[in-house]
């Protein structure tokens, strides 16, 4: 259910919701929005497994936690974790895109976001492939470190040229106002959602002033 | 004295598939090898095994009876132009050595030497690596890795995106090598190379060797490719 | 018709000079010539993301180019999604995107993976769509540059397949390319060498001819090899079988003739 909202909605909860945990300093507050979270899971239809995915942070911050006697940070980042998994899980990168651009008006901006967000996985492989091959030639991790930064930029730089061409190719710049293959549409759920979310973060500030 | 793989078993992650499944070979000193095979056959994987990048799961990599490593077996990765990043071309070329230990004055006379073998001429030796054509660019990448004195070199689609003159030369300085006592391991889909070049020709598939013959059989590969009655015709005549 | 006159332009000390040519539709066109032949640049002029110094590009339609290095291609990750980028670029509403991408994906094979992330698919996949984004924009001529350089064998076929299927329905398609192996489909070749066009004319006529190809730096089809190699031991190998079925049907004849 949580897919078929609108990735505007999602994403301005999204920011509420982390924003509101860290003033969440009452143990029951926490446990509730844990509670909120797993509810969300549950209507997002995730499985818990790929809900915890950032678990090795979660573990690291839990141990500097217990060796720091400080469980209220380290709880909310994990609840922080949790809640940008369950963003990322229902909401495609394509999605996220058209939401911050209808926040920041700008075509540019938002091509630019999402261009970058599909080039992560590109550069990363391309970062792993040049420093494979400068180990080969018996650089150990950081000199192989450093020995990737220039081509992988000199990589970059052309692989942002060839694209610049393809875009002018289709057109890109021609209408100010393009339509969109699937656009997302307001409905009752997303009020549904906005109203339940409300709640909640009216049940946590009574926690926390209380 | 030879590059000897006994058994050699790889997963990438615990769970996934196994990417080779036993692989038995032994490659002689100083012959020319094409491995083949479609997309996902593992050869690349096979490569990195080969000069110890990747660690078998079991089984073994020897060269002269030790495990194999970055300084006995030099590799080529696929569009290796991507590995340049020094300020000139021969300090490109001398960032293998000087990772291995050798001096900043014999690092630059085995720099030298893999220049002129690869055939790049002086005048190009201070000129930045980013300038160079494609095909130059290979060479002072193949350069790279033949100054870190290896005795074996793999090669992983060294000819992709060369034209015909490009991939010419580059098989001729392999030839070169070759008679040099060099090892060559060509990682290619193309068969032609086998057939021309090859003193053997092996086939992976699904992590396994196909076949582990000659190049008379890439031959028969390559002509299949119009019909089988031209290959027959090919080998009569 | 795609008609180039007089072309010229200039790109650091490289020069392509008078460059004439008329791409018509329903044909299959392949420019060959080696690395730094220009024909590169040529690709890019034919196909729109450069503007001529001199001389002039008429075009009756819309143009489409695809590059060779199918990752620098793609802005959007899902492949219906990349397909409908250009569509949406040229003011088309959302009912008629739909359409032009589901009739680009048709058209080239790639309907059953609409939805699939760009990134797991294989090169050979990747081109596809990269043309089915040209296809979706209704582009009429279509430049390919090195496509298939990438490629291995299994997705060069794939694509030299999609290529001819394009032209039988009314596309023309220009193949860019140093691999002369594609060439013998085609319906004329063109061959260039230091900036300018040195050969222009049928494939039987073109790419027989061994100095040329020696001069241009260019390899000759396998299949004009092996006949080369045949009619030296004696077969007389038509110069007109330039494509593997003919050069088979070449082979039986002769060989027939010979065992009788």
């Amino acid at each position: 259910m949580l897919r078929r909202l609108h990735p505007l909605t999602k994403l301005l909860l999204f920011i509420l919701l982390a924003v509101l945990v860290f003033f969440e300093k009452n143990p029951s507050s926490l446990i509730l929005t844990l509670a909120f979270l797993v509810f969300c899971a549950a209507k997002g239809e995730i499985p818990p497994a790929k809900l915890i995915r950032n678990y090795r942070w979660m573990i690291f911050a839990l141990i500097i936690g217990i060796v720091a006697s400080t469980m209220v940070p380290a709880a909310r980042l994990c609840l922080l974790l949790i809640m940008s998994s369950v963003l990322n899980i229902t909401t495609t990168p394509t999605e996220i895109a058209y939401a911050v651009g209808m926040i920041v008006p700008s075509r540019d901006f938002t091509m630019m976001v999402s261009i970058s967000l599909s080039f992560i996985p590109v550069l990363a492989e391309e970062a792993s492939r040049i420093s494979d091959a400068q180990k080969s030639r018996g650089a150990k991790r950081t000199r192989a470190a450093v020995a990737t930064v220039v081509p992988l930029f000199a990589s970059a730089f052309r692989r942002a040229s060839d694209l610049a061409d393809a875009m002018t190719v289709r057109a890109y710049g021609t209408t100010a106002r393009p339509s969109r293959l699937n656009t997302p549409h307001f409905t009752k759920t997303d009020l549904g959602a906005v109203i339940f979310t409300f709640c909640y973060v009216a049940a946590v500030i009574f926690v926390e002033v209380i | 004295m030879a590059l000897e793989i006994k058994n050699l078993h790889f997963t990438y992650r615990e769970g996934t598939k196994e990417a080779l499944k036993g692989i038995d070979l032994t490659l002689e000193n100083g012959s020319f090898t094409v491995i083949s095979g479609p997309n996902g056959s593992g050869k690349t994987t096979l490569a990195k095994l080969l000069n110890g990048l990747l660690k078998p799961s079991s089984g073994s990599v020897l060269i002269d009876g030790n495990p194999v490593d970055a300084k006995s077996v030099g590799i080529l990765f696929q569009v290796p132009e991507n590995q340049l990043f020094e300020a000139t071309v021969l300090e490109d070329v001398m960032f293998g050595p000087i990772n291995f230990g050798r001096t900043k004055e014999e690092a630059r006379e085995d720099a030298v030497r893999a220049l002129t073998s690869v055939g790049i001429g002086e005048n190009f030796y201070n000129r930045d690596p980013f300038r160079l054509s494609d095909g130059q660019k290979r060479l002072a990448a193949l350069a790279g890795v033949l100054a870190t004195g290896c005795t074996t070199l793999v090669l992983d689609e060294v000819a992709a995106g060369l034209d015909w003159s490009a991939e010419q030369r580059v098989f001729s300085i392999l030839k070169n090598l070759q008679s040099q006592g060099m090892t060559i391991v060509v990682i290619s889909h193309n068969p032609e190379h086998a057939v021309v070049y090859a003193d053997k020709y092996v086939c992976l598939k699904d992590g396994l060797i196909e076949e582990n013959a000659v190049a008379q059989t890439a031959v028969e590969d390559f002509a299949s490719r119009f019909t089988g009655q031209i290959a027959s015709l090919i080998q009569t005549s | 018709m795609l008609k180039a006159t007089d072309l010229c332009f200039r790109y650091g000390s490289f020069e392509l000079k008078n460059i004439n040519l008329n791409i018509e539709k329903g044909t299959f066109t392949c420019i060959c010539g080696s690395n730094g032949s220009g024909k590169s640049t040529l690709a890019r002029l034919l196909g729109g993301a450069l503007e001529p110094k001199n001389g002039s590009i008429e075009c009756d339609a819309l143009r489409g180019l695809v590059l060779s290095n199918p990752d620098n291609m793609f802005v959007n990750p899902t492949v219906e999604e990349d397909v409908a980028f250009g569509p949406e670029n040229l003011g088309r509403t959302s009912e008629q995107i739909r359409q032009d991408v589901d009739r680009a994906l048709e058209l080239t094979g790639m309907t059953e993976y609409a939805k699939q992330r760009i990134s797991t698919l294989s090169y050979g996949l990747k081109q596809r769509v990269a043309i089915a984004g040209a296809l979706a924009m209704d582009a009429r001529y279509l430049i390919l540059d090195e496509v298939t350089s990438m490629l291995d064998r299994q997705g060069s076929d794939m694509i030299l397949a999609l290529i001819l299927d394009l032209v039988k329905q009314g596309k023309a398609v220009v193949l860019v390319t140093h691999n002369t192996d594609h060439a013998v489909f085609a319906d004329s070749v063109v061959i260039m060498d230091s900036g300018k066009i040195v050969a222009n004319g049928r494939p039987q006529k073109i790419l027989n001819q061994r100095e040329l190809m020696d001069r241009c730096a260019l390899r000759q089809p396998y299949t004009i090899r092996i006949a080369d190699r045949l009619r030296l031991k004696g077969y007389p190998i038509s110069s007109e079988a330039i494509t593997p079925d003919q050069l088979e049907k070449e082979i039986r004849r002769c060989s027939d003739a010979f065992i009788r």
